[in-house]
């Protein structure tokens, strides 16, 4: 069975009224580039946070296969968001105390998976992937912010989930380092995995094989 | 509402938590300092004042056979302010077979007692015939009240008085100190009790006390020529409270106590300031960069201070009004003085607002001008997390568990905060580590003391006989050995905190009494006492038992305050643990949200809390420990010399070691899963917002 993200009627209501997200019907499948556009505040931050169950819809269904992930418990989220997503940030947010290797192995520490020498070959195969190899034992603050964010991406891969979300990935950084990202992604799309890639950038949208607009908390385009 | 002040007023209520840690440090701080300082301002002034009121005398002669009528001769000595006989007879207070050292002081009239004076409320509790007034410390020795009968044993002969009433005679020894009972009875009483007129005190106040000794010399004079004998003169040089001593040892360690918690609750100030302004980096930088001045921010902030630090100096110094109230009267009772006015100078509440209000607003100048010497640009970028230093991230790296390693490093993340929050937590820990410590070498010096004694009862007679009389009266199979030693009168009788300058009292025989092994010590005792009153009288005796008894109850009262000294710096100390707990992990929120949202479980960010914690409370309780050893050494000396007059036996308690590696385990334990548990409610997306 193809691995599937699906919305249906999603609503997100703030306490005090704000409909950030209204009515978001929407399909996500394995092996697919999308990227989210839309202007600041129109709701694709919190769309990624509840596709990842970060943050909870406040009406709707949101189906991974068959399970249904608006009925779970805090703690079955986390697991099943372990396991299923990969999540990577505008900032980085690496953890300062650990090197760069450590952070890669954190995600398969918290989830118990692999003894810790497999961790440790496991976490240096995804350094070689996103290229920072080199970088394993250096601390997250002497590294370039590009560096940083290919670690966070190899963190972000550490569980091997199909679905990688990756909110403003490039949007603290420069044009070259840009582009190092986006065809990181590219080739972890050819490896068929997802990528749901929050973005202001029109032409970073234009690598991508499909391209959800998103207007005052609906869906304007999906094309 | 100016817009800056408001900012303040959102800040002050935004993370209430916070502000409630600045107040209650704030607070902590200057209600210790305010208790202190007010206690030993009311116990100071009013102890010798209370003395004072009592018109102590400035010398005593003693004579033998002394006719009370006599005084009026004396009364026009020149420099002779007040003049008054008072007859003082040891004797014995039997309360279920028990017996009691009771001083008994003759009064000439109880309607005009001039010198050593005691009110008397009520005019109908003067004692007649074969009545008593109890000095009220007295009443819980042998439970004796007003409208009792109390049984006095004198010569072997039993004599009832009735106790008319209870009085506060200021001045003299705790009674419940020393197991004694102080009565005052009439010169009828005092005949029927067959109290004899010799070693009759004569009490005089002088006019000049410069010129004490020619007066003695004038009165010494005319007692002679009329034919009395001088038995011994003391003076009363110092004129101080007779607890004047041990008042003086319980204000160096309010000085010490004072002063401590001051610099304690300063540098928790400090931390907490600098983790509010941890969170407002980003902010300040926002201000700066509109064109906010380093003179304007900083303004704001102390104006924060200010807000924080006024409503915690309110209250702390309220309570700490009402507290000291408390235990200057605690310490009073003690020490048997009278506190007539519990009134505060205007000095001590502006020292105490300056303690609570000016400090706060220094020592938070440390953090907030730190926080402005970061750069605008650095300011803006910055996220909270990534911009620590991790000082010795290498060594620690080479821990297995991840998880341990990431608690270590956390709390190696800051490490002028670490150390600040370790010296004021080790200092609480080493605090409470030498308070037990010297309560365990005070009971260790006691007990060497009682070991050393090599007899059980010590009886003091009121003549001296040769030791072929005692085999005589006291033979009797209990008794394995007996020593008879010859001291002077004066030497057993003198009062304290006076000097004896001249002594011509007779000699006296003390007898130490070993009792044979298996023998009922408290019977045999009172058998002896019984087989010597036939035949001579008895002035004082105890057992060792009684002694040790007394000892303890010196014991409890040095340790009880020590406790209450002691709890106000502890208190600053696990303070400071729940507050470098609380404030690690509420400046680390957004790195929590990081390791929720890519897996991380609760339980992971419990143990990741919780290990760093810990590491910092274990480092600290080896510092505590160290540092309780000189504190140890230093306050046992100090001890010794005021109470025994030497140095006491320095003993190491584990249970001192043990509360404090208690508190220091459960404490971090407990706040970093309250709070754990606080910032897993908290939703990841929240967590991770930037704002």
């Amino acid at each position: 069975m193809k691995e599937q993200i699906l919305l249906e009627n999603i609503n997100k209501e703030y306490m005090d009224g704000r409909n950030v997200l209204n009515n978001i019907n929407l399909q996500f499948e394995k092996g697919k580039f999308v990227a989210v556009l839309g202007e600041s505040g129109c709701g694709k931050t919190t769309l990624l946070n509840i596709i990842s169950g970060i943050d909870r819809p406040s009406g709707g269904k949101i189906m991974f296969n068959e399970l249904e992930l608006s009925t779970m418990s805090q703690k079955e989220l986390t697991r099943w968001r372990g396991k299923n997503i990969g999540i990577v940030f505008q900032f980085f947010q690496l953890i300062p105390t650990l090197t760069v290797l450590e952070n890669v192995m954190l995600p398969m520490e918290f989830n118990h998976v692999y003894d810790k020498e497999t961790r440790r070959k496991k976490a240096l195969e995804l350094l070689e992937k996103v290229n920072i190899a080199e970088c394993g034992d250096k601390m997250p603050q002497s590294i370039s912010g590009g560096e940083q964010q290919r670690t966070a991406i190899a963190r972000a891969l550490a569980l091997d989930p199909d679905f990688i979300i990756a909110d403003e990935p490039t949007g603290n950084l420069d044009s070259k380092n840009a582009e190092i990202i986006i065809s990181l992604f590219r080739k972890l799309v050819k490896e068929g995995k997802t990528v749901i890639m929050v973005t202001h950038s029109e032409e970073l949208a234009g690598y991508t094989d499909r391209i959800i607009r998103m207007k005052d908390g609906k869906i304007q385009e999906n094309e | 509402m100016n817009i800056r002040l408001r900012k303040i007023l959102e800040d002050v209520f935004s993370d209430l938590t916070k502000t409630l840690l600045v107040v209650l440090t704030i607070f902590i701080g200057t209600f210790s300092f305010s208790t202190i300082l007010n206690s030993y301002i009311i116990t100071d002034r009013e102890m010798d004042k209370s003395y004072q009121a009592t018109d102590p005398y400035n010398f005593v002669l003693t004579v033998n056979g002394f006719d009370a009528d006599f005084v009026k001769n004396v009364e026009n000595i020149d420099n002779v302010k007040q003049v008054e006989p008072r007859k003082t007879e040891m004797v014995q207070t039997d309360a279920n077979g028990n017996l009691f050292e009771t001083e008994i002081y003759v009064i000439d009239n109880f309607e005009d007692i001039k010198i050593c004076t005691f009110d008397i409320p009520d005019k109908d509790i003067i004692p007649g015939t074969y009545e008593a007034l109890i000095e009220s410390s007295s009443c819980t020795v042998a439970n004796n009240h007003k409208g009792d009968t109390i049984t006095i044993r004198k010569d072997g002969m039993d004599y009832k008085l009735l106790i008319k009433g209870e009085i506060k005679a200021d001045g003299t020894d705790p009674a419940w100190m020393h197991d004694r009972i102080y009565l005052y009875i009439n010169r009828e009483t005092a005949k029927r009790l067959n109290i004899d007129n010799n070693y009759y005190n004569i009490l005089f106040t002088v006019k000049n006390p410069e010129l004490t000794e020619n007066t003695i010399q004038s009165v010494r004079d005319l007692l002679e020529k009329n034919g009395y004998e001088i038995m011994g003169i003391y003076i009363n040089e110092k004129n101080e409270h007779p607890n004047a001593s041990q008042m003086n040892s319980i204000i160096f360690l309010f000085e010490f106590f004072g002063i401590l918690s001051v610099v304690l609750s300063a540098i928790l100030i400090v931390n907490v300031i600098s983790s509010i302004l941890k969170k407002q980096t980003k902010q300040m930088a926002v201000m700066r960069s509109f064109g906010a001045g380093d003179g304007q921010i900083t303004g704001m902030y102390v104006l924060f201070v200010v807000i924080i630090a006024g409503f915690s100096t309110i209250i702390a110094v309220f309570l700490g009004k009402a507290a000291s109230k408390l235990f200057s009267s605690v310490i009073a009772s003690l020490l048997v003085f009278s506190i007539v006015d519990y009134e505060l100078p205007v000095w001590a509440y502006v020292a105490e607002s300056f303690v609570g209000t000016v400090i706060p607003v220094l020592v938070s100048l440390i953090p907030v001008r730190k926080s402005l010497k970061i750069t605008v640009d650095k300011g803006l970028r910055d996220y909270g997390t990534t911009d620590n230093r991790i000082r010795g991230y290498k060594l620690f790296s080479k821990i297995k568990n991840t998880k341990v390693q990431m608690g270590i490093k956390n709390a190696l993340r800051t490490p002028k905060r670490l150390i600040s929050s370790m010296i004021t937590i080790m200092i609480g820990g080493a605090i409470l580590m030498s308070s037990v410590n010297l309560r365990a070498s005070l009971e260790k010096t006691y007990s060497d003391i009682l070991d050393a004694y090599t007899f059980d009862a010590q009886i003091i007679l009121k003549d001296e006989y040769p030791d072929e009389f005692f085999e005589d009266v006291l033979n009797t199979e209990d008794i394995e050995s007996i020593t008879n030693i010859k001291v002077k009168y004066n030497e057993k009788m003198q009062p304290e905190n006076v000097q004896l300058i001249y002594d011509n009292s007779k000699n006296i025989s003390v007898l130490n009494i070993k009792y044979r092994q298996g023998t009922n010590i408290q019977e045999a005792y009172l058998k002896s006492i019984s087989r010597l009153e036939g035949k001579t009288g008895v002035l004082k005796s105890n057992t060792v038992m009684n002694a040790e008894d007394i000892y303890n109850k010196h014991l409890l009262t040095i340790s009880s305050f020590l406790t209450f000294a002691s709890f106000l710096v502890i208190l600053v100390g696990v303070i400071s643990l729940i507050s470098i707990c609380g404030i690690s992990l509420a400046e680390r929120q957004r790195e929590i949200g990081v390791m929720r949202a890519i897996g991380g479980k609760n339980r992971d960010i419990y143990k990741i809390v919780v290990y760093e914690n810990l590491f910092i409370s274990i480092l600290s309780l080896f510092l505590a420990l160290l540092m309780s050893m000189p504190i140890t050494h230093l306050s046992t000396d100090l001890f010794g010399k005021l109470f025994l007059g030497g140095a006491l036996s320095k003993t190491v308690s584990f249970s001192g070691i043990l509360i404090w590696t208690a508190v220091s385990l459960m404490i971090p334990v407990i706040v970093s899963v309250v709070n754990a548990v606080r910032l897993n409610k908290i939703p990841v997306k929240n967590m991770l917002s930037y704002e």
